[in-house]
């Protein structure tokens, strides 16, 4: 039992805790009321766990009724599982005695031991405006968009001040892609009940709309001296796409107005059943904007088209990868501009990879400053060589209008160490003879300067055709000649050979023969001829310095004769050499033949001596 | 003797100031800074004198800052001084192919291009070396022709002495070819975007073609004050304002 108990306390201590977290007080008031007005402030609280409400200081306000306290509980039960909601609202009806703004301060509540504040609410009180219209009352829980009093109006005809629309862009004079907030407000004095109209498509400017409710809130504003019921109807973001003044030119919205009709009876109206209202068209047309567009200043040329506020950030993953496995690089940019409109930057991967086309990832939405978010490039490479690569940083350039200047963020530098894949060992080694690569020409370009000593050459001079390169060939050529003067002496000689070979010739034939007597003293007859025959010819060619090529029995006669020898000694010459050849073949005695040419040779020999 | 002392000083002075502007050039063009050391290699040029090494550099510099009529104009007058220089010849073919105009290369006897390109295989200085060693070699092979005994050594000094003599010939002839285009100077590159060739000396005579910066043209007549009579090609010649050309 006692268990039990614990248990229920633990549970409902639990329950009250996790109760106490959730809870909350909501102050409820219309943001603007009109002097003199009546108007309801609610305070909820989402518990029924509740106590010791102390309600705020209605300061500036009269309290007219209140607190009254409600309270409401609902429970759910959606496919076996039970909620349960309740809630307590302390209303007060307070009334506005004087313009101004007013701060109601927060009210508090007792929850399972913890205090729970409201926010402080603000409730600008207009003064009452000039003009027609202004006494309507307004039900400020009205959440459908239509009054729940018909206003009285006088006339059938609605004037442009008791119904118009205002056109207010967020700065009139921008740059190039600056985002611009055009907003639509309609401001009325009567029941407008619907409104058409459409945005024309403008020149020069890329549209987005801003989604906005579809129920409209209206709100009391006070605008040239007139209280108006008033709300934001439509509201776009404009990126100028080109320099210059642009126009947004007028629209015309036709807008229904419910109205009382005056000329009905509202007896007859009763009888008859015509309803006492009527519903009027009106066309509403909103003023003209001219917004003044500057050009970009000099365009730098890898200006990516971004203009706004950005960071960049980049990863790349994985760091370490084998040849032929993908590797992405990630470039992130973050911020407030023209997102759509930013290009991809040029990623200079090393030039064996295998690029792709890049993907984009958008994660932005609209504000009134322009797209906010995210845009991701992914790069997809795919190396394909083993080595270390370095994946330079990419360059994102922006214009950005605050600073009015162009801003350059860096991505990071990457190194990416590619391994030769492990199935692909295999591979690296295949043969490529049949699709062997050219190498490539990346581009091409003048080569480098020269460094180091120059030489100059001053007036145009050169050593060519001057006096000193004349003068040397002068020295050279006196050179020679006095080496030549020098050496005249073995010159002289060496034109004397001539004359010594003959001086020698007599000595050399007389050795010949000498050895010719040896010969025939041993009888060796073949042998001596021979050594006749060279002992004559070569008497003769060294004598008269003739070759001995050119000798012959038929010319030996006229040669002997233009060298000044005599006819009797060359007869005695020419009958021994032809005794020589003929006793060699002939038969008889072979020993006296020899002797009788050997004494023939000897006499010629010494004939010609003679002579010479 | 003060004045020796001082000459002396500036002397030495004068010559590590040019060695440091001409790295300060370098050190610039390096950077990217290429108006900088453009500006340099100027003042050294006309300081110092003509130099094919700083014509070059200074090529370079106009290219890269995409004065593409001023960087042909530096790369021939650096062709002209050391006219074997393979550098300057691959950045002017670069340079060239940037020009609006077509330069069509005129036709000639293939033995007149091989004279050409003979006479610009080596420099002036290097012809004009070259002509004076082999006189001299040639004269120690006639030399060894008359002093020597043996008949081997005798040959190879007549034909060496021969060979040799046909070398100082064609070297002279060839240094004498280069020293005539040096000097002269008859060769000029367009440096105005666009000039219109009249076919007189004066301004309201007939245009004839219209021809752009970085073409090279012949000068044919100089002797007149503010015109120069020029050719493009066989049958294209005319007259243009002296300002639109700048002498290589």
């Amino acid at each position: 039992m006692r268990r039990l108990f614990t248990f229920l306390i633990v549970c409902l201590c639990v329950s009250l805790s996790v109760f106490a977290d959730n809870v909350t007080l909501t102050a409820n008031a219309p943001s603007s009321v009109e002097e003199g007005s009546k108007f309801r402030i609610q305070f909820t609280v989402n518990s029924q766990d509740v106590s010791n409400f102390s309600a705020p200081d209605f300061n500036g306000f009269e309290v007219i009724y209140g607190p009254s306290t409600s309270s409401q509980s609902s429970y759910q039960i959606i496919n076996g599982h039970t909620s349960h909601t309740s809630s307590i609202t302390y209303s007060y009806v307070v009334l506005a005695s004087h313009p101004g703004n007013f701060t109601i301060s927060s009210a508090s509540i007792q929850c399972g031991g913890k205090t729970i504040k409201s926010r402080p609410l603000t409730v600008k009180v207009l003064s009452i405006g000039q003009g027609g219209g202004s006494r309507q009352s307004h039900s400020s829980g009205s959440s459908n968009g239509r009054q729940s009093n018909v206003p009285v109006t006088t006339g059938s005809n609605i004037s442009t001040d008791q119904l118009f629309m205002t056109a207010t862009a967020s700065k009139t004079s921008v740059c190039e892609q600056e985002a611009i907030l055009l907003t639509y407000k309609l401001y009325s004095l009567v029941n407008v009940t619907s409104l058409d109209g459409k945005l024309p498509t403008l020149d020069g400017f890329q549209v987005q709309e801003i989604p906005l409710p579809r129920n409209k809130q209206f709100e009391l504003e006070q605008y040239k001296g007139r209280n108006y019921q008033s709300v934001v109807w439509c509201q776009y973001v404009l990126f100028p796409q080109k320099s210059g003044d642009l126009v947004i030119p007028s629209i015309t919205y036709e807008g229904t107005v419910v109205q009382r009709n005056p000329n009905i009876d509202p007896f007859e109206a009763f009888f008859n059943g015509t309803s006492g209202v009527m519903e009027l068209k009106k066309k509403i047309t909103t003023p003209r904007l001219t917004i003044h567009v500057s050009p970009l200043a000099s365009k730098p040329a890898d200006f990516s088209g971004a203009v706004g506020d950005f960071t960049l950030s980049s990863s790349l993953s994985p760091q370490e990868v084998t040849a032929n496995d993908a590797v992405t690089l990630r470039l992130k940019v973050k911020g407030v501009g023209n997102m759509k409109l930013i290009n991809a930057p040029i990623v200079n991967f090393p030039k064996d990879f295998e690029t792709y086309d890049v993907k984009v990832n958008d994660n932005f939405s609209l504000t009134s400053h322009g797209l906010s978010g995210t845009k991701e490039f992914e790069y997809l490479v795919v190396p394909r060589h083993a080595g270390k690569y370095k994946i330079p940083a990419a360059r994102l350039v922006f214009y950005d209008p605050k600073a009015k200047s162009y801003k350059t963020l860096m991505s990071e530098e990457y190194e990416l160490t590619v391994k030769k894949g492990a199935g692909g060992s295999q591979r690296s080694v295949s043969d490529y003879s049949d699709q062997q690569q050219d190498v490539k020409e990346l581009s091409q370009d003048i080569r480098y300067i020269k460094s180091g000593d120059v030489t100059f050459n001053k007036n145009r001079g050169f050593f060519f055709g001057t006096s000193g390169y004349l003068s040397c060939y002068l020295v050279a050529i006196v050179l020679f000649i006095i080496t030549i003067i020098l050496g005249r002496r073995s010159l002289k000689e060496r034109g004397n050979v001539a004359k010594s070979r003959g001086k020698k010739a007599n000595k050399t034939a007389l050795k010949r023969m000498r050895n010719a007597a040896k010969l025939l003293k041993t009888g060796k007859q073949s042998d001596f001829y021979d050594e006749v025959m060279r002992a004559l010819w070569g008497y003769i060619s060294d004598k008269f310095n003739m070759p001995l090529e050119s000798l012959n029995k038929d010319n030996i006669q006229s040669e002997l004769a233009s060298h000044g020898v005599s006819d009797d000694a060359s007869q005695i010459l020419l009958k021994a050499l032809n005794d020589c050849e003929f006793a060699r073949y002939a038969p008889g005695d072979s020993a006296s033949n020899m002797q009788s040419i050997y004494d023939g040779a000897i006499s010629a020999i010494s004939k010609i001596e003679e002579n010479f | 003797m003060r004045r020796l002392i001082i000459c002396f000083i500036l002397i030495l002075s004068g010559v590590p100031s040019f060695a440091q502007s001409k790295q300060k050039a370098d050190v610039l063009y390096s950077k990217d800074q290429f108006s900088g050391a453009a500006e340099v290699y100027e003042s050294i040029l006309r300081k110092q004198g003509e130099s094919a090494e700083i014509y070059y550099n200074l090529g370079n510099c106009y290219y890269k800052m995409n004065e593409i009529p001023l960087a042909i104009l530096n790369y021939e007058r650096a062709l002209l001084l050391s006219p074997a220089d393979d550098d300057v010849r691959a950045n002017l073919v670069l340079a060239r192919s940037k020009t609006i105009d077509k330069a069509v290369p005129p036709t000639e006897m293939f033995f007149v291009t091989w004279w050409k390109s003979l006479v610009n295989c080596m420099s002036i200085n290097a012809w004009t070396h070259l002509a004076l060693i082999s006189f001299v070699f040639c004269l120690v092979g006639l030399l060894v022709y008359l002093f020597m005994s043996s008949i081997t050594m005798r040959k190879t000094g007549l034909y060496g002495a021969f060979f040799l003599f046909i070398i100082v010939i064609v070297a002279n002839l060839a240094a004498y070819a280069q020293s005539v285009r040096i000097n002269e100077r008859t060769t000029a590159i367009i440096i105005a975007p666009a000039v219109s060739v009249k076919s007189s000396p004066s301004d309201n005579s007939t245009d004839l073609f219209i021809i752009h910066e970085g073409t090279k043209v012949d000068i044919l007549d100089n002797s007149l004050k503010g015109w120069r009579e020029v050719k493009f090609e066989e049958g294209k010649q005319g007259w243009i304002p002296k300002d639109a050309i700048e002498v290589i």
